[in-house]
């Protein structure tokens, strides 16, 4: 064999390992521990015409494994008819001494949070189902009336996201009443990790909770 | 200070003009060998923003492998002007760390990273040195400048939260051709007939101002990376063989 050839094999000896250089790598993150749960869901409301009209509705589940029934003693609200208020939402984790404010953290990551708002009874031409609505689909449990009566409750949000271009987020809400009417308020936290598009189907539901509504 | 510059000039120009009658040993070679990133290219870090969009200089690359062809024209003993073709790759390394990135910044329950490589190659002539130490053994070095291109990898992230998809988003490859440098030493053992083994390390820079494209970003949370104007440079040590011409 001539040094020429010993050369040549070398070559292709060279090639051969290049070809196989090119490997796509791939991981799957194991879940992280919970440390962190929703106990908590508080809807502070100001009547934007009369500051001493305020109100504070309580939804609470102490317990983490959702076993036990929530406490909705105090996830009623009682709003005068034809009056704006304003809405805050406040979620914590009173499983934690002191406290834990989760809902500091939905607002730092707003970017993939989002509330939605369900009166009920509700007509099913009065349910808008889109981008910048807050209301919830039929096929995710709103149920429509043919014949009423309604709650005469329109809830739109007022805080908005770093997205571009931004989209709402719900931690703050105007809650617009009309005539006097019972009914319920059903309210959802949509956590829709980079597939927030201002509708409520993408995603999962991280809190779903009823309040009672009277409006007099 | 004066005695010094005269001696350095002296043994170059003795180098260079000691064997213009008897030129030196001209060849063509291939190598292959492994190669380090080194500086940002090279390192990784856990990338977290729950609020925006986060541009990290890290590159994630790993060490590579690469092979090139090399040879070079003696017009004296020592000198020569020559080149190499270098084609390198070099895998996305870490991958849990930035899996673990982006599973903090959406707060999801599974992340699902796959990558495939950092692609290199280079075109690059320039001035080659030969120095025989023994009977058999050379020193070498060698001085490149010329083009790098880089094609940076695909990086494709698949959200999993309370067992939905949220679907996959992907760092698009991008390629970016800029001016590259190498400078190298090593060693050269004559084998038989005209057939030496090379032993050689080089350290290689290149900083190619790429822009890349991004898919299915929809909301700004997490890694972004839609530019990397890092340099990309390294060490690299090969093993190759050289055929001397007109032996």
């Amino acid at each position: 064999m001539s040094g020429r050839q010993l050369f040549v094999g070398a070559g292709l000896f060279f090639l051969a390992m290049l070809a196989g250089c090119n490997k796509k790598e791939s991981t799957v993150t194991p879940a992280p521990p919970s440390n962190e749960f929703l106990t908590t869901v508080e809807l502070k409301l100001i009547n934007t015409a009369d500051a001493t009209d305020t109100l504070t509705a309580i939804w609470r589940q102490l317990d983490p494994t959702g076993a036990a029934l929530p406490d909705t003693s105090l996830a009623v609200m009682n709003l005068k008819a034809n009056a704006t208020y304003s809405a805050q939402v406040i979620l914590l984790d009173e499983t934690q001494k002191p406290a834990v404010v989760v809902s500091d953290e939905i607002a730092q990551r707003a970017n993939y949070h989002l509330f939605f708002f369900q009166p009920t009874p509700i007509a099913a031409s009065s349910l808008v189902i889109g981008v910048g609505s807050t209301d919830i689909p039929v096929a995710d449990g709103t149920v429509v009336s043919a014949s009423g009566p309604y709650l005469n409750l329109v809830v739109s949000r007022t805080d908005h996201d770093t997205n571009n271009p931004p989209l709402p987020v719900g931690l703050t809400d105007n809650f617009v009443t009309g005539a006097a009417s019972n009914g319920w308020l059903r309210v959802v936290l949509r956590h829709q990790p980079n597939v927030k598009n201002g509708t409520y189907d993408p995603g999962s539901a991280d809190l779903d909770v009823n309040y009672q509504v009277t409006i007099k | 200070m004066r005695l010094l510059k005269w001696a350095s000039t002296s043994v170059l120009l003795f180098f260079c003009f000691s064997g213009v009658a008897q030129k030196g040993p001209s060849f063509i070679g291939v190598s292959g060998g492994i190669s380090f990133p080194t500086g940002n290219w090279g390192k990784s870090a856990f990338i977290s923003s729950t609020d925006g969009f986060v541009n990290s200089p890290a590159g994630f690359a790993d060490k590579g492998g690469f092979g090139e062809v090399n040879g070079a024209w003696f017009f004296t003993r020592h000198f020569g002007i020559g080149g190499l073709f270098r084609y390198g790759t070099y895998k996305t390394k870490d991958l849990d760390v930035l899996s673990s990135g982006y599973q903090d910044s959406f707060d999801v329950d599974q992340v699902a990273t796959s990558a495939n490589s950092w692609k290199a190659w280079s075109l690059m002539p320039g001035i080659y040195f030969d120095q025989a130490i023994a009977r058999k053994f050379s020193f070498t070095a060698r001085a490149l400048a010329g083009i790098t291109h880089v094609t940076t990898p695909t990086i494709s992230v698949t959200v999993t939260d309370s067992d939905i998809d949220d679907g996959t988003f992907t760092q698009q490859p991008a390629s970016k051709t800029a001016f590259g440098f190498d400078g190298g030493i090593g060693l050269s053992y004559l084998v038989w007939k005209g057939l030496s083994v090379r032993l050689l390390g080089d350290y290689f820079y290149s900083k190619p101002n790429i822009s890349i494209q991004n898919s299915s970003r929809q909301n700004a949370a997490g890694r972004f990376v839609d530019g990397y104007n890092q340099a990309l440079s390294g060490f690299n040590v090969s093993l190759g063989v050289a055929y001397a011409l007109g032996k």
